[in-house]
């Protein structure tokens, strides 16, 4: 099994491509919004446009996920008292796969338009998550930390992450009704 | 690495393929365009288009140029032949800028007898030559030729054809022109509210028509329905170059946007939008440009928007759209050609049984809640889980990486040779050269005592019990201390130097237990409670004892020397150096003096003793 965290790339290529990877998965949402704000704020046809839209999608998502896992390893580091530096790294490729997939997922609107709803809610939570699960098994067999704490590197990966997604659900809820 | 590198540059690639993919024209007709039927001709809508704007220059809503503009438009419908609608039923009153403002509707019957379904065709036909859409300027003066005297001109194109003789089509339709539209489609819902319940069962469809003439004509009617592969199957069997507004259009996150109704796609906004709300199926045919990158809705690729604008003047749209003629007609043709098919009614008919505005699948709200179920779900899942790791992987304890003891009692019952014996009262080192806490001298050189109590217990006497091969103390001990004294350390004492025998009096007891007169009887119990040996000189077996003592220092040191040899085998180079006086201050709380080391080789406990403390 291939041991990522020993092959270790420049910080800043790593941050770029999950980056580019947030974009791609945030793109057909972001066209959406920039489309609207068009409408709304009559912005110029420069800047509203496919381009800005790809690398707008994924500025925040990208600064929402570096804090986060700031926060996550950072209290790790502290419960476990070790070095969470590898499992850090790899939770990096886990995500940039998932992005990935995301993005070609949002071609299903081709086929089925109608169900774009279904789509925008579910598919980043759902395809994300599952790839942070199959991440951490991966690295459970690695043995990037020891057996006895991993269970408390799962409950705060995945905690953190579910309940993120869980708050952005129900803001998302409470905005369209509203 | 070079695969990790490769894999990478391949996902970038395919990324890029997907983007660009995204931006080519999957909206275009998949079929070449060699012959083009047009019932309509290019030049009959050029003449109608003129003559409508030439003419009403001014059809702000609520105005009197608006309603000269209805008037000429219900002089056309009945010059048609079609039946109009009588004109208190299609006149409405609303309110703008806390004014009451009257405009009306224009809208008119092609019947066949016996039909009940019926189609509606229509198009706003006011424009905003006198509003004011940005505070900071003033009227936008804007004759309308493209918004909507196109659409006017398509839909009055088609009322002509339908007042001429032509084959029977099996249902009604209703061709409408709606009012004060630039103000809110105020007409539009104005007309749809004055529909009957009957009249809305039985209408199919409803057409709208605007901003023609421009780069593409786009046929919007919804995703995944009936009607749009019935209209995409009409465009493509007699070779019109219409359109489809599916995936190139982004999608409009914001349901609030249009009345809580879900939209898809760009082709959502007119005045067709309370029909669809209403749950009749509509077709938007609009003229834009929405095969660019662009997000916005484009008319053109190459000419600047010029809808609600100044610049939508007549002689404007002739020079920036030369062939806009042919692009009217091509839209007034398509329509017609599809009333025609033999299958429309049947379809429009299923399609509206269909037809669901609000279905489940399109709210966002419906697929918030599930997710939040299934976090729910993956959230005792993984409580589960981590429990079940935590039953399989238990944390053992740490080991601990060394033991420090100090054994500062004295264990005098058994006398194993494992004791180590220090004496507080003559804390220098006795034959052995290692100190067990460094900075507090073993004293431990004596051997084990034997056993018997005489020697651990030496009777009580008057006379300090001396020890002819031992050397005078040079420091002073505990015992000669004064109470608040402090022993120095012995960091000058020479090596091997011998220790005071803990046997010994101390010299300040006997004074202190002279005055008192109590010499005799004190004397041993200060010893016996400050001197670990205990053991008071005797009268008469002096020398008995001398002796006795004697003995007991060589096993003492024998027994030193075994137990630091055992000592160093057992602990190998770790030593724990601990520097301090006698009041062990540094070796009870470990602090920074353990980064001094003996004279011996630096050992790892030391690191990491140095390590730890810091």
């Amino acid at each position: 099994m291939i041991n990522i965290a020993k092959r270790r790339m420049p910080a800043a290529v790593v941050s770029i491509l999950v980056y580019l990877s947030y974009c791609a998965a945030g793109w057909y949402s972001a066209r959406s919004r920039l489309g609207l704000m068009g409408i709304q704020y009559s912005l110029p046809s420069w800047f509203a446009n496919d381009i800005w839209a790809f690398f707008l999608a994924g500025l925040l998502p990208f600064a929402v996920y570096a804090i986060i896992t700031m926060f996550i390893f950072r209290t790790l580091g502290v419960k476990l008292r070790g070095n969470v530096e590898a499992i850090r790294y790899g939770l990096n490729f886990a995500i940039f796969f998932a992005n990935l997939v995301v993005f070609g997922l949002n071609f299903i609107y081709l086929a089925v338009p109608s169900a774009v709803g279904v789509m925008k809610t579910l598919l980043s939570p759902i395809v994300t998550i599952a790839f942070t699960s199959l991440y951490l098994v991966y690295a459970f067999r690695l043995e990037y930390v020891d057996k006895s704490v991993f269970n408390v590197v799962v409950a705060q990966v995945l905690g953190t992450m579910i309940t993120v997604y869980g708050i952005v659900a129900a803001v998302g809820i409470v905005t369209s009704v509203v | 690495m070079k695969k990790t590198r490769f894999f990478i540059i391949v996902l970038c690639a395919l990324i890029a393929v997907f983007s660009l993919a995204a931006c080519t024209e999957p909206g275009a007709p998949d079929h070449a365009v060699s012959s083009t039927l047009y019932v309509v001709k290019a030049s009959s809508v050029e003449q109608k288009l003129e003559e409508y704007v030439t003419l009403f220059e001014d059809r702000t809503a609520g105005s009197e140029g608006e309603a000269a503009a209805a008037d000429y438009l219900k002089m056309k419908l009945e010059s048609y032949g079609l039946q109009l609608t009588p004109d208190e039923d299609s006149t409405f009153t609303y309110t703008e800028n806390n004014k009451t403002k009257s405009s009306r509707n224009v809208s008119a019957k092609y019947i066949e007898d016996g039909a009940t379904k019926n189609v509606i065709i229509g198009a706003y036909y006011d424009n905003c030559y006198g509003l004011v859409l940005n505070a900071s300027s003033g009227p936008v003066a804007a004759e309308g030729a493209l918004s909507n005297g196109s659409g006017v001109a398509a839909v009055l194109a088609i009322a002509e054809y339908l007042g001429g003789s032509h084959e029977k089509l099996g249902f009604n339709v209703t061709i409408a022109f709606f009012g004060s539209s630039a103000v809110g489609d105020v007409g539009a819902n104005v007309f749809y509210k004055k529909m009957s319940r009957a009249e809305k069962e039985n209408t199919v469809l409803m057409v709208e028509m605007q901003r023609l003439g421009v780069d593409h004509v786009y046929a919007y009617s919804g995703p995944d329905t009936m009607r749009e592969s019935f209209f995409n199957r009409v465009a493509k069997d007699n070779e019109y170059n219409i359109y489809k507004t599916t995936q190139k259009t982004p999608h409009i996150v914001s349901i609030k946007q249009l009345n809580g109704v879900p939209y898809y796609e760009w082709a959502q906004t007119g005045v067709y939008t309370c029909f669809y709300n209403g749950g009749i199926p509509t077709l938007n045919v609009v003229g834009a440009n929405w095969e660019t990158i662009s997000l916005l809705d484009e008319e053109s690729s190459t000419n600047p928007n010029i809808a609600f604008t100044s610049s939508d003047t007549l002689s404007n749209f002739k020079r920036l759209y030369p062939h806009y003629g042919s692009k009217i007609a091509l839209a007034a043709s398509f329509m017609i050609v599809s009333l025609h098919e033999k299958d429309f009614l049947s379809v429009m008919t299923a399609d509206k049984k269909a037809f669901n505005p609000s279905a489940a699948i399109t709210k966002d709200w419906i697929w918030g809640l599930v997710l939040i179920g299934a976090l729910v779900i993956a959230y005792i899942v993984m409580n589960v889980v981590v429990k079940q790791m935590g039953k399989k992987y238990p944390v053992q304890a740490p080991q601990p990486k060394k033991i420090k003891m100090a054994v500062f009692g004295v264990d005098y019952e058994d006398g194993s040779p494992n004791d180590i014996f220090i004496d507080f009262a003559d804390p220098v080192s006795r034959g052995t050269e290692e100190e067990i806490f460094p900075g507090i001298p073993n004293n431990d050189g004596m051997k084990a005592r034997s056993g018997t109590l005489d020697d651990i217990f030496p009777p009580f006497t008057a006379e300090p019990r001396v020890t002819p091969e031992r050397s005078e103390p040079t420091h002073n001990s505990a015992y000669t201390n004064k109470p608040d004294e402090k022993s120095e350390p012995d960091t000058q004492k020479p090596d091997g130097a011998q220790k005071p025998s803990s046997n010994d009096v101390p010299q300040s007891a006997p004074k202190k237990d002279d005055v008192d007169g109590n010499a005799e009887s004190a004397a041993p119990t200060t010893q016996n409670k400050d001197d670990e040996s205990g053991e008071n000189p005797a009268a008469s077996p002096v020398e008995k004892k001398t002796a006795a003592t004697k003995k007991t220092a060589e096993k003492r040191t024998a027994l030193t020397e075994k137990t630091s040899t055992k000592r160093s085998q057992n602990t190998g180079t770790k030593k724990n150096t601990t520097k301090g006086g006698l009041t062990g201050s540094s070796a009870t709380t470990g602090k920074s003096t353990t980064k001094k080391t003996t004279a011996k080789k630096p050992t790892e406990t030391t690191e990491e003793q140095s390590g730890d403390d810091k």
